[in-house]
């Protein structure tokens, strides 16, 4: 609900893990929406999201979830390996391991040669791919993206998508997207223009 | 938590950070503070220096009324010399006008005492610094007795020396009906009264004449001077600013956020970096005070206002910041 309209409603979904679970529909459909309420950052008006992680069931919180944005958000005066790392630090791990993991995904995403090059020199379709990596390199089960492959090119959507399809078994990979490429390869959808 | 304190330090020091020019501005505002207030300093020793020239805290003690003499003991007069609040007490007898050679005729003689007078101290002449001056230290004639005689120093009001020759106080005299004191430039009337209760006075009730009243007190006017409240002033400015600064990084802070951090961790985050930018205005401007201590009229106080002024700074700039990390990350996301 949002100012009194209900601007999503959606009956039952399961995602499972091991999967990559796509949200499609039309542009307003609600899908930045419905992973944000999956995320916990908006609250819906009436039913619930429960995540199932061996004997717990509950609602998912922060540190289950990595989340790769619409739009990539990056420090712009930090290095590109300083920005990876973020998303490992947040969980814990020392520096020399957040930045070694960090390293190793954006050898991932193809960006290994620009560690050392600023956040604000990237393009946005590198921008996008530094987020990714930032997302996949803190081992959280949950990983969230928005868009993922909206401001790439072919060849850069295709290695993206790539990587989530090919995620361990372990992690929940949700995306909300339009892309074709992208939606090819997920195992399940959630068409939100039908439901 | 360190990795929380290792990026507000990257976010506030970093030479590309968008923090950086406001914690080089925190430290150029504390050495403006700390200027303007040495100025002010400066300013009010120049004001005390001038009034002290005109008498200030020197006092005359003697009779309240003409008719009702009183006898000081010179003992107890010379005494207070070095006690607390006094810089200096003695007593001033006029001698009449003599011929002294080489210096003319009609010359005022004083007779006064070494405590108040220390030039005249080991039997010496002081010839007033607005007579002719002498070399080194030289002999004159007076009345046909040789004395050995050395230039005097300037005096304020008060301890009237400058247009004459001073010579000790003979230890032949015991008592006078006036002493005269220099009070510190601090002392207050309680100070005073302190020490006119130990003077031994006999006869009438005692009075102490100001040689130069205030018409305002220079030194409650310094304190009451609205610039003292310019280290509070910049703080507020100062942590304002940085507030602002700090709103204007949603994006940034969205970054931490998409990176996995929590409300809390943000919330660190922010309030480190606040910490951080007061704390460098405190300390640049503890460190300036330090370096021009010997100009400072009060370094320990001016210390302290440096510290208020860095405290200020946070408290200003936290409540402001907080209200980001408090936002939901989609709402932080969406406003670029």
């Amino acid at each position: 609900m949002f100012g009194g309209r209900v601007v999503l409603k959606v009956g039952h979904a399961t995602f499972q893990s091991g999967a990559i679970s796509g949200i499609i529909g039309p542009s307003g459909s609600g899908k930045s929406t419905l992973l944000s309420i999956i995320a916990g950052f908006l609250q819906p008006a009436t039913g619930k999201v429960e995540y199932r992680d061996g004997g717990r069931l509950g609602p998912p919180t922060m540190s289950d979830i990595s989340w790769v944005p619409q739009g990539a958000y990056l420090l712009p005066d930090r290095t590109v390996l300083d920005n990876v790392a973020l998303g490992a630090l947040s969980v814990g791990l020392e520096l020399a391991v957040a930045k070694f993991t960090a390293l190793r995904a954006l050898e991932k995403v193809g960006l290994e040669d620009r560690g050392r090059d600023l956040a604000s020199n990237l393009s946005g379709g590198e921008a996008q791919r530094v987020a990714l990596a930032r997302a996949i390199c803190a081992p959280r089960p949950i990983i969230l993206a928005d868009e993922p492959t909206a401001s790439l090119d072919r060849k850069s959507a295709g290695t993206v998508a790539n990587i989530l399809r090919n995620m361990p078994s372990d992690r929940l990979v949700i995306v909300a997207t339009h892309d074709p490429l992208l939606i090819e390869r997920c195992d399940q959808i959630l068409d939100l223009g039908v439901s | 938590m360190s990795h929380l304190v290792r990026e507000a330090m990257k976010n506030v020091f970093g030479r590309r950070s968008r923090l950086f020019p406001y914690a080089a501005a925190a430290l150029l505002s504390s050495t403006f503070v700390v200027l303007a207030l040495l100025a002010q300093s400066i300013d009010f020793d120049h004001e005390i220096a001038a009034a002290h020239d005109k008498g200030r805290n020197i006092f005359t003690v003697q009779s309240s009324s003409s008719d009702r003499p009183v006898v000081i003991t010179r003992e107890s007069c010379e005494r207070l010399t070095g006690k607390a609040a006094v810089v200096r007490a003695g007593i001033i007898t006029d001698r009449g006008r003599k011929n002294a050679q080489p210096l003319g005729s009609s010359i005022p003689l004083v007779a006064v005492s070494p405590t108040l007078l220390p030039q005249v101290d080991q039997g010496r002449a002081v010839v007033g610094v607005a007579l002719h001056p002498l070399g080194a230290e030289s002999n004159i004639v007076i009345d046909g007795v040789v004395l050995r005689a050395v230039s005097g120093l300037r005096e304020p009001a008060g301890i009237d020396v400058n247009s004459a020759i001073a010579i000790p106080l003979g230890v032949d005299v015991v008592d006078d009906p006036r002493c005269v004191i220099e009070m510190k430039w601090n002392a207050d009337g309680d100070d005073l009264q302190l020490a006119l209760n130990q003077l031994h006075v006999q006869g009438g009730p005692i009075i102490a004449v100001p040689v130069f009243a205030e018409t305002t007190s220079l030194i409650g006017g310094f304190l009451a001077r609205s610039e003292r409240w310019l280290p509070i002033l910049v703080g507020c400015l100062g942590g304002l600013a940085t507030s602002l600064a700090i709103r204007t990084r949603r994006t940034e802070l969205a970054a931490y956020v998409f990176a996995g951090a929590t409300r809390s961790a943000v919330a660190t985050l922010v309030s480190l970096e606040c910490i951080l930018i007061g704390g460098v205005a405190a300390f640049g401007g503890v460190l300036t005070t330090l370096t021009l201590a010997p100009f400072a009229l009060s370094p320990a106080s001016q210390m302290f206002a440096m510290v208020a002024m860095g405290a200020t700074w946070i408290a200003s700039a936290l409540p402001v910041s907080l209200q980001v990390a408090v936002v939901s990350p989609v709402e932080l996301g969406k406003r670029r």
